[in-house]
């Protein structure tokens, strides 16, 4: 994270919106570090979108407070708050040439002429459209109009940058490079971002940390490393990434799958319900042996499905959970698969037995 | 020439079935346009060209362009449509303006207000109009009683009569076309422009006035074209001091019997209204580029 001299920090304090009855901002407090490279995920109606133009000052807010660095904003109208935005449908300027849809923004802080025109083909260069100034925005295509959008978002160095869903609409191969992009172009402009996607996979990939939302709520803001391993709650849990959830029993503070006590790492195992979860890739398969750090599940085998980097078991664990295992195809490691029909021993590390509530969605 | 190809002979011929199909069912509206249109417009092209002696000539052009009454009808249709148009555009960009930031609901009402004047006669609009506008008109008197003025003001039987009647007339063939064009901006580009740092009255000048040029152009050639065809009200409020083309064209059949003369003018007024089309078409496509307008 290469913090530039002028990005700023952003506050948010117990934020609310509603629209009608419907809630989409509910009480949602972040901080976000100068620099830091931030997503907001979550399914649509989670309020991350709300929460973008919040930032933007085109939601105005039911409550709360926003700050930029020292500055309250919460009051500022949208075009005082001199922060950069790519917008979903990128909004680029038809009636303007390339060129001029980037000089925009500098030709409304009194900057026109020649210097001008440099930095936006210094902003244009920075995007690899370096010989596209003059042209129409119609003769572009998605990914060249997306580059556009970020050339114009950065030109006038704002603090902060906001990105609502700005890849949706590019298609797969093209997205994956945009990403590499838009992030190199983070690292270089140091500008502290603010991206909204309901990609995981996008968000895990581009961020310093994600704040997951749901239904206008916080769910959990951690590094995506974090948040894959040791989600806060079973709606992380289900949304990132593939998991399996199982509910257990819990009894004198043990917990219990089916009957078989369950090694963990949690320190004091709550009151209430616990639901295991389990990722597909965690498991190994046992061959003899016993390992005592290893929680044993066993299973028949139902059906082998083959996806490419990995062979896909369908395991049904005691006779009535169905579950997915993932298994790398590593020489040697495949030929301990068992056929379909045949039973299986599956392996769970204590490291990696998270245990959930298995109710809710606060902030446990 | 592709015969080896499999079935590929078969396969035009299906395609070009379906073609002609298509293109039967305009048969009958294009055959009825050919008789009361195509037909009638060469007549009309073909008499302009002949002399009152029987004899082919040009010599109803050579007047219009020799006799200065002929001058006067240009000019005065010429100055009076563009007048119309402009105050058109004051009272119909705000308004467009207006309807397209309602709600659709709203907007929709609205419009069916705009469309209102439409249920009634063009005669009786007119009528009512004179009405209003004379020297003891509803106008003058309220302004006289509030003693506001003295003398009652000459509002029609004149220029301004002819201007104020076809405005009313013409709002709604501008505001039609410019509503549909603002209402397809994207707000998003209104939004860009705030958060680029522009205040809302330079994001209107800067992006949404250039965005709703196409409906604009559009709006402004449909009431000029209109304007220079114009008959009825301008004649009734124009009080005999306003002569348009087309009262030109009626005098010179039911004074003068002269075919030829009021056919060279409908020519003239067509011809006219066809380079006003063309070039509005072309500056739209200039400034706007081919489409891809979103």
């Amino acid at each position: 994270m290469v913090a530039s001299a002028h990005s700023l920090p952003i506050r948010i304090t117990s934020v609310a919106k509603s629209y009608g009855s419907a809630e989409a901002l509910s009480d949602v407090s972040l901080d976000i570090q100068a620099g830091e490279f931030l997503t907001l995920l979550g399914p649509s109606g989670s309020g991350k979108t709300t929460l973008l133009m919040a930032l933007a000052g085109f939601v105005p807010l039911d409550s709360g407070r926003i700050l930029f660095g020292d500055r309250d904003v919460t009051l500022e109208p949208p075009h005082r708050r001199n922060v950069g935005m790519v917008f979903q449908n990128y909004a680029l300027f038809p009636h303007m040439t390339v060129l001029g849809n980037v000089a925009y923004p500098l030709k409304l802080r009194g900057l026109t002429g020649a210097e001008a025109a440099e930095r936006a083909q210094e902003a244009l260069t920075l995007v690899q459209l370096g010989g596209f100034g003059e042209r129409r925005i119609h003769e572009l295509s998605g990914g060249q109009q997306q580059r556009v959008a970020l050339a114009r978002s950065v030109v006038f160095e704002p603090p902060i940058l906001l990105m609502d869903e700005p890849l949706s609409a590019l298609d797969r191969k093209l997205r994956e490079t945009m990403q590499s992009e838009i992030r190199r172009l983070h690292e270089r402009v140091g500008a502290t971002t603010v991206y909204v996607t309901h990609d995981q996979h996008e968000a895990l990939t581009m961020s310093d940390r994600v704040a997951v939302l749901k239904g206008g709520r916080l769910q959990q803001l951690d590094r995506p490393d974090r948040l894959y391993d040791h989600p806060n709650n079973v709606f992380v849990a289900d949304f990132i990434g593939h998991s399996h959830l199982l509910p257990t029993e819990v009894e004198g503070g043990r917990v219990y799958l089916r009957g078989h006590p369950i090694k963990h790492n949690k320190t004091a195992v709550p009151n209430g319900p616990l639901v295991l979860m389990l990722r597909p890739e965690r498991m190994e398969i046992l061959s003899a042996g016993q390992d005592p750090d290893m929680n044993e599940l066993s299973g028949v085998v139902q059906r082998h499905a083959f996806v490419g980097d990995a062979l896909m078991l369908t395991v049904c664990l005691f006779g009535e959970t169905v579950i997915t295992v993932k298994v790398p195809r590593l020489r040697g490691l495949l030929d301990s698969v068992p056929n379909p029909g045949q039973p299986i021993r599956l392996g769970l590390h204590r490291d990696d037995t998270i245990l959930l509530p298995a109710e809710g969605d606060g902030h446990g | 020439m592709g015969d080896e190809r499999l079935n590929a002979t078969a396969l035009r011929r299906q395609s070009r079935k379906a073609y002609w199909t298509l293109l039967s069912l305009s048969f009958p509206a294009l055959a009825l346009v050919s008789v009361i249109l195509f037909i009638p417009i060469a007549w009309l092209f073909s008499l302009s060209f002949v002399g009152d002696d029987g004899q082919l000539s040009l010599v109803h052009y050579q007047r219009m362009i020799e006799q200065p009454s002929y001058r006067t009808v240009f000019s005065t249709t010429f100055l009076l449509s563009l007048t119309v148009t402009a105050c058109t555009v004051a009272i119909g960009y705000p308004l467009a303006y207006l309807l397209s930031k309602l709600s659709s609901r709203t907007a929709n009402l609205c419009l069916l207000a705009v469309l209102l004047p439409f249920w009634t006669s063009l005669l009786v609009r007119t009528y009512a109009w004179l009405v209003l506008l004379q020297r003891r008109g509803l106008i003058n008197t309220t302004l006289q009683s509030t003693g506001l003025i003295d003398d009652p003001l000459p509002l029609v039987h004149n220029f301004t009569g002819a201007v104020i009647g076809m405005t009313h007339i013409m709002v709604p063939f501008l505001v039609l076309p410019l509503y549909a064009s603002m209402r397809a901006i994207d707000p998003s580009h209104m939004r860009a422009a705030a958060n680029l740092g522009a205040s809302p009255m330079r994001a209107f000048w800067d992006v949404f006035v250039p965005l709703s040029m196409p409906g604009l152009f559009t709006g402004m050639s449909l009431v000029f074209v209109l304007c220079l065809g114009f008959y009825v009200t301008p004649a009734l409020l124009g009080g005999g001091r306003v002569i348009m083309i087309a009262m030109r064209i009626d005098m010179n059949l039911r004074l003068y019997n002269s075919w030829g003369a009021a056919s060279a003018l409908g020519v003239v007024l067509l011809v006219a209204t066809g380079l006003i089309l063309y070039l509005t078409a072309r500056l739209t496509r200039l400034s706007f580029g081919s489409g891809a307008f979103r």
